[in-house]
């Protein structure tokens, strides 16, 4: 009797769990993202106001816990989500490719750059590839040339674990790694590992993302951002709606929502550069060039990049 | 069930053809399907030949298996020693040095390796301090002794357990009656005894160092040194690509059919030895204990000092500074960093991490003891099965789980406990596997003689007698499940998030004093949790 009334309780105990747990209603909207937390809550949160009696549910993991979801879920049927909202185009131009996304175009399409979106997808922030320095640039880069320099220790991400990563790899080819290898440049995990490694002063220099080297900088790390000639490489962070999704009037309401005004401004207060010009966020310095990927042509050479990195960089 | 004695008789036949069966359907849908689903996955769509095909696969495989054994050995001998030291020796602190060991679980392994190379790194806070750093941490040795230092707890837990639940102690006190010295004892009574102990210390080593893909990539990246399990999570990062999660998915599955050879070969040759001739029912303590060797506190204590306290004191003092890069002295002390993860998601994620880590816990110890229960009648390989899943990367499993059972629980807490317990499963049933031998059969004789029915002999002579594995268990377990990070976040569903989401929000964002802090205060809370159930282990482990 004793034992039996522990199972009942064990049991009654996952059943709650398993509730606790579940999926929600068919009018929900549902999210996959890998936008970092504070900015999907500011712009839901924000869009819930605007709102009211909106149901949105989000899932966030990192993008390649995403990709792997969704790659799962198409296999067992249609994956779960009704919007997908990544960090960096790589998987988006699959996906477009693969025929996932549904065809729309958002009020603000025009008002985008033109390199930031694909057809079926759209631009909501961007991130941009910079150099990291020591406070006062103390070697004088300004370029990224200059960070091929075997007197000089640096740093840069493997462009093997994340798509933006990955973005520095495209952009500046093969034969600048092979030149950064030359001059005995060292591949850390990711763009946070360089401002790190930048701070703690294990290296002199490094590429990472302006928002990880500012936000360091802001909180009091012994770092820079250098904006390098002759262009910073802009990563933008794109939206779809998947095709066949259930709640896609709803879908397209919410990225509507991320491109107008009121969803840019809590993109840009979370201190993300917001994509649409004139909305406060954080201060681009007057004169500096950028430049984004051309991602088609990347995403062409995707594997002979891999595979051309891995013989200099190992693994 | 055990106020029906009468029906003993009636209830022990169905059992022993039933619970086999039950066995292998739960095996069957813990591993065996979902592994299907990935085998099937990898063989149709030509992934394993891209796989196979792939620069650098071989060389991945090569140091994917050197590294695990290396670490395992390195771990087994560090568990083994320390071990022999608090449960074989009469030592002044023992239960300090037992807790320190266990001690090292609390903290991630991948929170490890970054406080590793924060503090014995160049540029670390041991060269701050003191001038002198290792460079050797950045690379395939750093690896192997960073996963050797977290994986050695469990080899301390196996051994210990062996030490403590056999009548080693009679057989030790014949041979010094007989003139024997202490060293010889140890090396031709005791080490040969508890074989299949430092075997199955050594698997589990083994299997926990294939799966690790957190102080690879922390401490392998800047050198170029990669395994299979850092290659599944490179393939993963550009799994939109089907080639990519195709090759995913076929890694996953080479690392599967290494883990089960490794794990077969082991299991059969070495572990399968019986240490039931040395139960000792009575007392489940040795008997007269030697002083131990000179210096050996002293060895044992500057082991734990190096792998676990200066990390952990690395740890604090990065998560109490106000930025990374800056001197940790006491000027730059500050608790915004433990501000910035001290809100109510935090807690609301550790809540739910906690039910479903309590969840696994519950669910790997009944079918722990199921498969016990099934080896003591039968088969005794069907713990290898067990062994095999915790080889295998936390991803794969959630691919694995995902593809066989999507379709009907996705985004429920049912599917993260499959993958759960797939995973952990060994960590409840080699305690369990490790006390059972010492229930004596005429024990049970006995109590059948007496009128118990099977509900009565597991719970007045089962239990009792493995209380102490199955506390063991449920704590591993249960620690294991709080730590992970990668299955949570892949099968939950949308708005439930884990410790494991927030955890990994952190680290995208890239603050390694914020993320530090959420490891300091992970750290206190599997601490505080843990601390009652060590506490009631001593109780139940103490002799009755």
């Amino acid at each position: 009797m004793f034992l039996r009334a522990r199972v009942w309780a064990v049991l009654g105990a996952l059943a709650v769990l398993a509730a606790a747990c579940g999926g929600g209603g068919g009018e929900t909207l549902t999210i996959y993202t890998s936008v970092t937390q504070a900015t999907v809550d500011a712009v839901v949160t924000d869009f819930e106001e605007a709102n009211p009696g909106a149901s949105i549910e989000v899932f966030r993991a990192p993008t390649g816990e995403v990709t792997a979801r969704i790659a799962a879920e198409r296999r067992n049927g249609d994956p779960g989500a009704d919007v997908i909202w990544l960090t960096d185009p790589l998987s988006m131009y699959q996906y477009q490719s693969d025929g996932l996304l549904a065809a729309w175009e958002p009020a603000a399409a025009a008002a985008l750059p033109p390199a930031a979106s694909g057809p079926a997808f759209w631009g909501t922030r961007v991130l941009y590839l910079v150099v990291v320095a020591a406070p006062g640039n103390p070697e004088s880069i300004t370029e990224w040339q200059d960070l091929v320099d075997p007197s000089l220790a640096v740093a840069f991400p493997d462009p093997r674990f994340a798509g933006s990563a990955f973005a520095a790899l495209g952009y500046f080819g093969l034969e600048f790694f092979g030149d950064l290898n030359a001059a005995g440049a060292v591949q850390v995990p990711s763009p946070g590992d360089v401002v790190t490694g930048v701070a703690e002063g294990r290296f002199a220099a490094g590429i990472t993302l302006e928002f990880s080297a500012r936000t360091a900088a802001e909180k009091g790390s012994p770092v820079e951002v250098v904006w390098p000639r002759p262009a910073a490489v802009a990563i933008s962070s794109p939206i779809a709606i998947v095709d066949g999704a259930g709640s896609e009037v709803r879908a397209r309401d919410f990225i509507e929502h991320v491109l107008s005004e009121s969803g840019q401004t809590a993109i840009g207060a979370t201190g993300w550069s917001p994509i649409l010009a004139g909305i406060p966020g954080p201060v681009i310095p007057a004169g500096v060039d950028i430049v984004y990927p051309e991602w088609d042509v990347i995403i062409e050479q995707q594997e002979d990049l891999i595979d051309g990195y891995a013989s200099l960089f190992g693994g | 069930m055990g106020m029906r004695p009468s029906s003993a008789a009636s209830q022990a036949s169905p059992l022993r053809f039933g619970a086999p069966l039950a066995a292998a359907a739960v095996l069957g849908v813990l591993a065996g399907y979902p592994l299907w689903r990935l085998a099937a996955e990898a063989l149709s769509g030509g992934g394993m030949g891209d796989a196979l095909s792939a620069t650098g696969v071989r060389t991945a495989a090569f140091n994917s298996l050197w590294t695990s054994a290396a670490a395992a050995t390195l771990a087994a001998a560090a568990g083994t020693a320390v071990a022999l030291l608090t449960e074989r020796y009469r030592i002044r602190g023992a239960a300090a040095l037992r807790v320190a060991m266990v001690g090292t679980l609390i903290v991630p392994p991948f929170v490890s390796a970054v406080s590793w190379q924060a503090t014995y790194a160049p540029f670390g806070l041991l060269d701050d301090l003191t001038g002198l750093s290792g460079g050797w941490i950045d690379g395939r040795v750093g690896v192997v002794v960073v996963i050797a230092v977290n994986v050695a707890p469990l080899a301390f837990l196996v051994v210990a357990a062996a030490l403590r639940g056999s009548r080693l102690g009679d057989v030790e006190r014949a041979a010094r009656a007989a003139g024997a010295a202490d060293a010889a004892t140890l090396r031709s009574i005791t080490l040969p005894l508890i074989r299949p102990a430092l075997a199955a210390a050594w698997l589990v080593g083994f299997a926990a160092a294939l799966a690790n893909f957190g102080v690879t990539t922390v401490l392998g990246t800047s050198a170029g040194f990669d395994t299979l399990t850092t290659r599944v999570y490179r393939a993963i990062a550009f799994s939109a690509r089907e080639a990519a999660f195709q090759e995913a998915v076929a890694m996953a599955l080479i690392l599967v059919l290494l883990a089960l050879v490794v794990i077969a070969l082991t299991d059969s040759r070495f572990v399968s030895g019986r240490m039931t001739g040395l139960a000792d029912p009575t007392t489940g303590r040795i008997g007269s204990m030697a002083p131990a060797p000179p210096g050996a506190a002293a060895l044992a204590w500057g082991y734990l000092t190096l792998s676990l306290m200066l990390p952990l004191g690395g740890l604090v003092l990065r998560a109490l500074t106000r930025a990374v890069g800056v001197s940790a002295s006491p000027g730059n002390w500050t608790l915004a960093n433990f501000r910035a993860v001290w809100d109510a998601r935090t807690w609301e994620a550790l809540g739910r991490s906690a039910a479903l880590a309590a969840s696994a816990a519950l669910l790997a110890l009944a079918v722990a003891g199921l498969l016990v229960f099934v080896s003591r009648t039968g088969n005794r390989r069907w713990g290898s099965a067990a062994a095999v899943m915790f080889a295998v990367p936390g991803t794969s499993i959630a691919l694995a789980v995902s593809l066989g059972y999507g379709r009907w629980i996705a985004n429920t807490a049912a599917i993260i406990l499959v993958a759960y317990v797939a995973k952990l499963l060994v960590l409840a049933h080699r305690p369990l596997a490790g006390s059972a031998v010492s229930i004596h059969p005429d024990l049970l004789r006995a109590g059948r003689a007496a009128g118990a029915g099977p509900g009565g002999l597991l719970r007045w002579i089962v239990a009792p007698m493995l209380r102490s594995a199955i506390v063991a268990g449920a704590v591993l377990v249960f620690v294991f499940a709080v730590h992970e990070l990668t299955m949570s976040s892949l099968l939950r569903g949308p708005g439930n998030e884990t410790l494991a989401v927030v955890v990994l929000d952190y680290q995208q964002i890239g603050d390694p004093t914020v993320t530090a802090a959420l490891a300091v205060v992970l750290a206190i809370v599997i601490a505080v949790v843990a601390a009652p159930l060590l506490w009631l282990r001593r109780v139940w482990g103490a002799p009755q």
